[in-house]
This record gives structure tokens, sequence and C-alpha cells, in this order.
């Protein structure tokens, strides 16, 4: 297995039009998220289980 | 915070990876310094590796994400982290690294969410700073099996390989 270099893992992401800014917000919306999905397992639904009768 | 970090040791949070391959600039001269030089670590939990793939898959594409992805695991020294802390700030203080590069700058006051509190001190720079004081000559010297004086890097910054 070949292992790519980080010369040209520099060259492939040279297309990429990304910038700092954009790096550090899209990051916050990740963990935003990933946060948020941790504090909500269950969350949604559990009304339908005391539809009983 | 009693105990004395390793200086060889650094982290770089999930948005300096990303800018290391996406900008290039600061962030890629700082990781640099670790790069050229086998006895400087670069550590990463599992998580922050996640973090990473998934910030840059988003950004380009899973391809370059896994490729890259697949360079750090080839190159990082791997800690263990509680899966609920912060990536970069757990894999930091679990391997006892002295430095830890972001851009986040309220990450200093992030530790107290940790499960683990810190034991050792720990430096949290942006990446510019980071290159601005590294010093490989006194750095060098820190290492127990090194004699002598500094011989300059010992690596390619690009392929990972010794000369």
């Amino acid at each position: 297995m070949t292992m790519t270099n980080w010369a040209d893992l520099f060259d492939r992401a040279e297309s990429a039009d990304v910038d700092l800014e954009t790096i550090r917000e899209t990051l916050e919306s990740q963990r935003h998220d990933s946060s948020a999905d941790e504090r909500e397992p269950g969350s949604d639904g559990d009304e339908e289980a005391i539809d009983d009768d | 915070m009693t105990e004395n970090p390793n200086p060889t040791r650094v982290v770089a949070d999930a948005d300096v990876l990303a800018a290391d391959l996406l900008v290039g600039g600061e962030a890629r001269d700082a990781l640099d310094h670790v790069r050229r030089h086998s006895w400087v670590e670069l550590l990463a939990s599992d998580e922050l590796l996640d973090e990473t793939e998934r910030l840059v898959a988003s950004l380009t594409d899973a391809d370059l994400a896994g490729d890259h992805r697949a360079r750090l695991e080839a190159e990082r020294v791997r800690v263990e982290q509680p899966a609920e802390d912060h990536p970069a700030l757990a894999s930091a203080y679990q391997g006892d690294a002295a430095h830890l590069l972001s851009y986040d700058e309220r990450l200093g006051s992030a530790k107290a969410g940790l499960t683990l509190q810190p034991r050792v001190s720990l430096s949290i720079r942006p990446p510019d700073a980071f290159a601005t004081l590294f010093d490989p000559a006194s750095l060098y010297k820190t290492v127990d099996e090194h004699s002598g004086e500094y011989p300059g890097p010992d690596r390619d910054p690009r392929d990972g390989k010794s000369p």
C-alpha cells in the first residue's frame, strides 16, 4: 500500500478554495452539532410511549 | 499543574491540521517544524483524527480527507482520551504535551470541562506564535538520547522520510 506523501496532499488541496475563517466556522458548527447530538438521545418521540390507550 | 510536560510533544487542533492542508501559511510553517524533526512528536487521539477528517471532508471531499487522515495516522503518536472531552485538549493533557496549536482563543478556559483535570502546564498558542518561537537547537538538548550540537533537520517535511 502506498501512502500519500505531504507534497501530493498539498497539491490536491490547492484546488480547494478554503480560507481560515471557513475552517473555523465549519469546525464550530461541527462541534455544536455533535454536542447537540450527545444531549438529545431519545428526546424526540418520547411522547409516543405515552400513547397507550 | 505540578509535573513538567514534554517539550518535544506537540498537539495541533483540528483547525490547524485542516489549515495546514488547505490553506498553508503559518499552520504549515508550524507543522513543518514538527515534520522536519523525527524527535518532535505530533500527538493525536483517534477522536482528534475523526474530527479533523470530518472537517476536511465537509470542506473538500472524502478521498482527500481519508488520505490526509492516513498520513496523520502514520506520523502521529496515538494517545487515548475520554470520549466526551475536547479532542485536542485531551490529546495534549493525556500525552503530557507541552504545546497545543490552535486558532481557538477560548481553548485555555475550556480545560475546566475535561474529565481528568490537567496535571501539567500546557502552552496554547496559534501556529504563527509557535513557528516564531520554535527553537530546535535548544529543544534538541532536552532529549536524553541527544548529545552534542543540534545537527539540523533530519526529515524531509514533504515525504516524512529521513534523508
